[in-house]
């Protein structure tokens, strides 16, 4: 009786520390990595451990530490994910898949300094996915070596704050959705982006490009090619600020649409194209400047051989 | 005992002293991530790390990587090549460096096939000292105070080629110290989302070609001199997009900036920036009249034009 007694108490004393014990140690289980890993053959209750991999990126990272990346240790399908703080997210060198069926593949609404880098992944949508890559809020967006296809929106730019961001997307295909880039600064009122692409693919959308106001936008050696509708459009009707697009040694070509349609459309008076050293060609109409928006030339673009080529409105010279 | 005055176990005995010896460094040594530094750092005996295989290689050698994984962050001090063609060969390097590059006057440094990431709180992605050359090719590079700092103490050469530069404080930092000189080649580069793309001071030699520098919110290229020797940049047929889109006035996507600052431009689309050209405190900004400037908040414009031959 007495030998039980103690015993009793002797568990009792042990069970405040060896619970605390028991806390700390899953909650070293659960601390973040800088570094996490998923597999193909992973599991998500692993610490996404180089050897005990996880099964998705969204279960990844929530183990991943502001700032860090999430790496692919061999070919998969990784799940849609939501990215809500500084991450890079980088499939090289195996196949890193995405597949969203009816739902945006990555959506990114991360804090204001927050950057975020995606890097070799395919993305792809199906039975009606909304939109490929989301950008909703974070300071930039990095896209490198990322195939998205198959949405109403490969890429969009849908702001839930009155932020200024930065998309930068290279050596990128965006193909097969019914628009492929889509800047809307105007989802909410004060925002702006300015995004960059550089060796970037925007073939076989209806849309390849579509440009509101407040919206920026550099491109150079990228292709915009077979887009059904028009290939990039910019739209900005008075009063709105500018909408521009910057095209510099670009592809513009097999564009159909008609004749409201084209390769390079502009539309509205503070809608901007800004064109040096491209070629348009093979499009239903190359240029085509609505009323009072501008088309500016550098006077040295290949636009031959549309069914109507169109024109600039303002020749510019180089400095 | 008696074994051992037998010919044929000498030779054995000999043979096993001299496998544990440095004489025997690999021209080619292997890394894995689940390899053991305690291991020869063979095919089939792979190490672990970058820094536990260096020592086993032979000066100029190669470091490969078999299959993915953090190899962790190197000091290098001799000719070697790391490469992690086919893999995710990766340093992760959070408040540290991830390459050290100290080597001797004529060695060659090749860096090929990393990702490099700081994780916001890195020092230098890749931090050149003293070496003959560094060539850095399709490298991954983000989250640090330099993503490559070149800061050699003698006359060294460094190219770049095919990498992505994200996430800096200053993508490449060109700055060599007393009696260094650099000259840098730098091509098929993407500068974006650091502060500052592409920063040189004096004692810099550099030309960056057929390149993105783009989403930095400071300056995208910033030759920076005050006084001293000459900082000498050309940037040509590359896009320099989408920098210091809040237009304060002392931030461009090209500045030249102090008295021994030469930053010249031909063949660019400079456009949808902030402020485009500025030169400040007698730099000077020379075009070749042949840029594509529009759109930017304002343009700005160059110091001098050079012709095109």
């Amino acid at each position: 009786m007495t030998g039980r007694t103690t015993m009793t108490l002797f568990h009792r004393s042990l069970r405040a520390p060896l619970a605390l014990a028991l806390l700390l140690a899953s909650g070293s289980a659960c601390a973040q990595a800088t570094r996490t890993w998923v597999s193909g053959v992973g599991d998500d209750a692993n610490p996404c451990s180089r050897t005990a991999p996880c099964k998705t990126f969204a279960g990844a990272i929530s183990k991943t530490a502001a700032g860090g990346e999430i790496s692919v240790l061999d070919p998969g399908a990784y799940g849609t994910v939501t990215i809500t703080k500084a991450i890079t997210i980088d499939g090289r060198g195996q196949f890193a898949g995405v597949l969203a069926s009816g739902t945006n593949g990555i959506n990114v609404q991360a804090g204001a300094s927050d950057i975020v880098i995606l890097r070799n992944l395919s993305i792809g949508g199906i039975t009606a996915a909304p939109t490929g890559v989301s950008f909703r809020s974070g300071a930039a967006l990095h896209l490198d070596q990322v195939r998205i296809m198959g949405f109403t929106n490969c890429l969009a730019y849908n702001p839930v704050g009155a932020t200024t961001n930065r998309i930068t997307a290279v050596n990128t295909t965006i193909e097969k959705c019914s628009t492929g880039v889509r800047l809307r600064p105007a989802d909410f009122a004060g925002s702006r982006v300015v995004a960059s692409f550089d060796v970037v693919r925007l073939a076989n959308n209806s849309t390849g490009m579509r440009v509101e106001a407040n919206a920026k936008v550099g491109m150079r050696d990228s292709m915009v090619v077979g887009n059904t509708t028009v290939g990039i459009v910019v739209l900005a009707p008075d009063p709105n600020p500018t909408a521009s697009v910057a095209l510099y040694r670009t592809l513009l070509s097999n564009n159909a649409g008609d004749a409201l349609n084209s390769g390079l459309k502009t539309s509205g008076l503070n809608a901007r194209g800004i064109i040096g050293h491209n070629t348009v060609t093979n499009n239903f109409v190359g240029l085509l400047a609505g009323t009072s928006s501008q088309i500016r030339s550098f006077g040295d673009n290949n636009v031959n051989g549309n069914a109507t080529d169109g024109a600039p409105t303002v020749v510019l010279t180089t400095d | 005992m008696n074994t051992l005055r037998k010919p044929v176990a000498r030779i054995a005995l000999l043979f096993c002293l001299l496998a544990s010896g440095p004489a025997l460094a690999q021209t080619r040594t292997w890394v894995s991530g689940v390899g053991d530094d305690a291991n020869p750092c063979s095919r089939t005996a792979p190490c672990k790390t970058f820094a536990g295989a260096i020592s086993k290689t032979a000066a100029g050698g190669e470091i490969d990587v078999i299959d993915p994984g953090g190899f962790g962050a190197v000091t290098i001090t001799k000719s070697i090549t790391i490469d992690g063609n086919g893999q995710l060969s990766s340093i992760l390097a959070a408040g540290t460096s991830g390459i050290i590059v100290n080597a001797g006057a004529t060695d060659v440094v090749i860096i090929r096939n990393l990702s490099i990431n700081g994780a916001t709180t890195g020092l230098d992605g890749i931090r050149f000292l003293a070496g003959g050359a560094l060539h850095v090719e399709d490298v991954t590079i983000e989250g640090f105070a330099n993503g490559i700092n070149l800061a050699p103490s003698g006359a060294s050469e460094a190219t770049i080629s095919r990498s992505r530069i994200v996430q800096n404080t200053t993508g490449i930092n060109l700055l060599p110290t007393g009696v260094g000189v650099i000259t840098a080649a730098i091509d098929d580069v993407v500068l974006d989302a650091n502060t500052t793309g592409l920063k040189a001071g004096s004692n810099s030699i550099a030309a960056l070609h057929n390149s993105s520098v783009t989403g930095n919110t400071g300056n995208g290229v910033w030759v920076l001199t005050t006084g001293g020797a000459l900082a000498r940049v050309m940037v040509a047929d590359s896009m320099l997009a989408t920098n210091n889109f809040n237009p304060a006035g002392t931030l461009a996507a090209l500045h030249s900036d102090g008295p021994s600052s030469e930053l010249r431009f031909g063949g660019n689309l400079v456009a949808q920036n902030g402020l485009g050209l500025l030169a400040s405190n007698s730099g000077d900004l020379i075009s070749l009249g042949n840029n594509y400037v529009d759109g930017n908040s304002p343009n700005g414009t160059p110091t001098a034009t050079e012709a095109t031959q």
